[in-house]
């Protein structure tokens, strides 16, 4: 068909049906990914506040004083007498001790986010946009702290300093700060690349105003992702201290120091160990599938679907 | 334990240096020696400045509590004398740092002071409890690679389905409950409801089952998902779909090309995970009474025997330095990119 | 007459977060042995996506085709079973980024080797004697020595003629290039083409040429369709096309393109 003309194929009026059935829909990837990450954020905040909402308000709830002895009601099981959770050893509500100590575990892991979230992001904000001597040293403090088994460290740092709370606050803030610098280090570089930086520059923005009003509220978002995720960590931390003795004193028993308490009679009375384990765990679960289902919906390196049809040059 | 975070970064956990950390210092270093050399020489000089960091920084903790350190070093139960000694050894009439100076001293000698809950060289003590902690982590490490790897190959391969959903909660209640809690419940289990396994110490090579298992658990679920995060990704990229065209079967594009392609940044996560499992193992060792480095250390805390917490804390560092170290230079062995650089392209 | 190729009302659909995206809606074509078709167009106007769903390469939980395709009368739309006996045997693909078309971490020969492995040759020292051959055919120099290198030592002129190599493995009758010269500098972009080009005469292969660069269409087809928006806008003859569209669109693009031979632009301003 080699004629010397060409000719114009013109649009059809009425619009071709689709093809796509509800089967397809269904099973594709864009759909299930959707839909996972809706369960993933709907399961998660359920479980988070499932374990924060009793926690926050165990002062208003009809509990039993966590301190309150009763040798008579040793190690009750759960569910009798009124003690939701038992009672241990010594006669005290479980469930009390549970949420008045997690009190302590929550408000030691929020400031201590907060505190490795500040330092964090101002050195990976600093390292990534002034490179030069600020990153090499920035970074390779991060390598370094992160190839060492931080455990016994702070286990030294507390036995040293005391167990009170702000030490063991700074204590978790320092093994939590280079996981926040090196995104924020990241995500600088490659903010900093940007025309829009270029532009602000140009319009003669010093570099603290570049850094603090558009690079900062740029990567806030992705890096607040990791700061909810290592508030999980924080508490897993701060439990793990505990149990090994080396958390808060008494009378500010926390989850960590409930269980280590418990474990002695782990054969006889399981819910002292159990119980509280579960709480932890239900309140880490919830964080994680929050930050996995949030992740899911912002995208990320998933835009990558385009590239793979037309295998085209991502920076393109 | 801040691993989370892992997978939300770029999915190259490549040892920054390796890439440059982003600022390529074109000295005469790197004229003068091929790629491979410079790896070398870069990832030494980073363990060497991470050795030295972690002795500075106990070195300055030690003398910045409060108290007197020589009685921290001496113990509750030292007579003057001995806290002369001690003053004298450590140069604590001193500056700071001739008194550095000393301790770095006597680290070259070996001598990282003497352990009075043990009466005997601290680094004695601790070298003795090392190989306990070693069997552990390596029998950890070499279950997590057998079930990580192709749990997490199947949960990519199965992306996005719901049996896959489920394997993900599995993953993430897998690494969200407390190691210590898990290993409680273990023992629980199967060591007192079902009697099959001992439930403390080291007495026959069945304890080892419980321990590292429990280890396992933590591990599994963070490189696993790790796995599959990298399989995706290499499932993603044009390499696979150019294969596909070329005709190459899939179960090829998938264990020869996608797993190799992911076989490097997870090689290297473990290497980096070695030091967070060392932490696992400490909490595990005394949940399980295990008698290596993790329980000596706690014991020790709570003796207030400082000589032997710092013995401990500098044995362990070293110890997971090197195996960065080693992990890192195997690492260009699978990495052509690292061990041969840019090559003679026409 | 027997085509080669046939595309009868090609409709690709994408199911996105965003809802279902009809990026090629009704396209028709034929391509006969030895001629080459060119599908022209702007980005996203849906040439590469028809390239790929034709050869069944879009991923299955993104893109719903519906119409008919078919390979020497044998129906190859949908059809994972034909598909797989046809690509790379007979029909094999040039991408677009010669960078990222290749494992890493494998090297050259031995992905070539897989093309060579599936077009039916046994044997270690035959294979590697076929591979140095594939390589000497695309011009590429101390072919022996190339073999076991890795991509990211290689150029990308050099590495898209290792596609190529790899490409004609087993003596395909169609090969679809996809932008095979966008990702290359200006200077390495005629060889390659002259390459194809050569290659063509030599084995009397036909070609589905996609690019949006005009020059690479004119120096290829023997026809050209222009795609506007996942529809055809207008096809015919290379030279009619070429000197004498009819449509609104196909005129736009052709004068979109900086000419330096005196025609009546805008005055530069003083």
């Amino acid at each position: 068909m080699t004629g010397a003309t060409t000719y114009v194929i013109e649009a059809p009026e009425q619009p071709r049906p689709s093809a796509v059935t509800d089967r397809d829909i269904a099973r594709a990837g864009a759909t299930r990914r959707g839909r996972d990450s809706r369960i993933k954020i709907w399961v998660g905040t359920i479980s988070v506040l499932i374990v924060v909402a009793p926690v926050a308000l165990a002062r208003i709830l009809p509990l039993p004083s966590p301190d309150a002895t009763n040798l008579g009601a040793r190690r009750l099981p759960p569910l009798t007498d009124g003690h939701l959770f038992g009672t241990d050893q010594l006669g005290r509500d479980l469930l009390a001790r549970v949420l008045y100590g997690g009190q302590v575990s929550l408000v030691i892991g929020l400031l201590a986010v907060l505190v490795s979230g500040l330092i964090g992001l101002t050195l990976g904000a600093l390292a990534g946009y002034r490179g030069g001597w600020t990153d090499t040293i920035v970074s390779r403090l991060l390598e370094a702290q992160l190839s060492l088994p931080l455990l016994m460290m702070l286990l030294l740092v507390v036995a040293l300093f005391g167990a009170s709370i702000p030490v063991i606050t700074f204590v978790i803030a320092i093994a939590q700060w280079p996981e926040i610098a090196r995104l924020t280090r990241s995500l600088t570089l490659v903010e900093r690349e940007k025309p829009y930086i270029a532009a602000a520059r140009v319009l003669g923005l010093g570099n603290i105003a570049i850094l603090t009003r558009h690079i900062v509220p740029n990567i806030v978002k992705q890096v607040s992702l990791v700061v909810m995720l290592l508030l999980a960590q924080a508490v897993l931390l701060e439990s793990a201290l505990s149990y090994l003795g080396a958390g808060p004193q008494r009378p500010f028993a926390t989850w960590g120091r409930i269980i280590s308490d418990g474990q002695d009679y782990v054969t006889t009375s399981w819910w002292l160990v159990t119980l509280p384990g579960l709480v932890i765990a239900l309140l880490v679960v919830g964080v994680n599938l929050l930050g996995d289902g949030l992740r899911d919906r912002t995208g990320g390196p998933r835009t990558g679907l385009l590239n793979l049809i037309t295998l085209r040059r991502k920076d393109k | 334990m801040t691993d989370m975070a892992d997978q939300l970064l770029a999915p190259n956990p490549v040892p920054t240096s390796a890439r440059g950390s982003g600022t390529t210092r074109r000295g005469s270093l790197d004229t003068l020696l091929g790629p491979m050399p410079r790896y070398l020489l870069r990832r030494l000089g980073q363990s060497l400045l991470t050795v030295f960091l972690t002795l500075t920084t106990v070195f300055v903790l030690i003398r910045m509590a409060p108290g007197d350190p020589a009685y921290s070093l001496a113990g509750p139960l030292a007579t003057t004398e001995d806290l002369a000694r001690i003053r004298t050894d450590m140069g604590l009439d001193e500056s700071v740092f001739v008194q550095y100076l000393k301790y770095l001293q006597g680290l070259l000698h070996l001598d990282l002071g003497t352990s009075y809950s043990f009466q005997a060289p601290a680094l004695d003590v601790v070298l003795a409890r090392l190989p306990y902690t070693i069997t552990l982590a390596f029998a950890a490490i070499l279950l997590t690679t057998v079930v990580a790897i192709p749990l997490g190959v199947w949960m990519a391969r199965h992306a996005d389905t719901r049996r896959e959903l489920a394997a993900n909660a599995v993953t993430i209640a897998g690494q969200s409950m407390p190691d210590f809690w898990t290993g409680l419940m273990l023992i629980t289990v199967f060591a007192v409801l079902i009697p099959v396994l001992p439930p403390a110490g080291f007495t026959t090579w069945s304890s080892l089952i419980l321990p590292t298992v429990t280890i396992a658990v933590l591990q599994v679920a963070l490189i696993s998902r790790m796995v599959r995060r990298e399989m995706v990704g290499a499932f993603l990229s044009p390499y696979i779909t150019v294969g596909r065209s070329r005709g190459v079967s899939e179960r090829e594009l998938i264990w020869r090309y996608s797993l190799r392609n992911s076989a490097i940044p997870v090689l290297t996560a473990l290497g980096t995970r070695f030091a967070s499992m060392l932490n696992g193992v400490v909490i595990v060792e005394v949940v399980f009474a295990w008698p290596g480095v993790g329980s000596l250390v706690v014991r020790a805390l709570e003796t207030r025997d400082y000589p032997l917490i710092q013995a401990t804390v500098l044995v362990t560092a070293i110890l997971a330095i090197l195996v960065q170290l080693l992990v890192d230079l195997c690492y260009p062995l699978l990495d052509p990119r690292v061990r041969l650089g840019k090559g003679s392209g026409k | 007459m027997g085509n080669l190729l046939r595309v009868d009302e090609l409709q690709i659909e994408l199911i996105t977060e965003r809802g279902v995206i009809r990026a090629v809606d009704g396209v028709s074509f034929c391509i006969d042995a030895g001629e080459t078709v060119t599908i022209i167009g702007e980005s996203g106007s849906g040439k590469s996506t028809t390239a790929m769903g034709i050869l069944g390469l879009l991923p299955t939980d993104l893109a719903v085709l519906s119409g008919h395709a078919s390979f020497k009368d044998c129906d190859i739309l949908g059809n994972a079973a034909a598909l797989e006996k046809v690509r790379g045997r007979h029909i094999a693909l040039i991408p677009q980024d010669p960078m990222t078309a290749l494992s890493p971490v494998h090297t050259i020969g031995s992905q070539l080797r897989d093309a060579i492995r599936h077009s039916g040759v046994t044997g270690r020292s035959a294979q590697h004697d076929r591979a140095v051959e594939l390589l000497e055919q695309v011009h590429i120099p101390r072919a022996a020595e190339q073999l076991g290198k890795y991509p990211h030592q290689l150029s990308g002129g050099m590495l898209q003629r290792v596609l190529i190599a790899a490409a004609l493995a087993a003596g395909p009758e169609l090969i679809v290039a996809d932008e095979p010269t966008s990702a290359l500098d200006v200077t390495v972009q005629a060889s390659i083409l002259d390459l194809l080009l050569e290659l063509q005469e030599r084995t009397g292969v036909a070609m589905l040429m996609i690019t949006h660069d005009l020059g690479v269409a004119r120096l290829m087809s023997d026809r050209i369709f222009v795609m506007k928006q996942g529809r055809f806008v207008e096809g015919g003859n290379a030279d009619a096309l070429l000197g004498n569209a009819q449509s609104a669109y196909t005129k736009r693009l052709l004068d979109a393109v900086p000419r330096l031979d005196g025609h009546p632009g805008m005055e530069v301003p003083a």
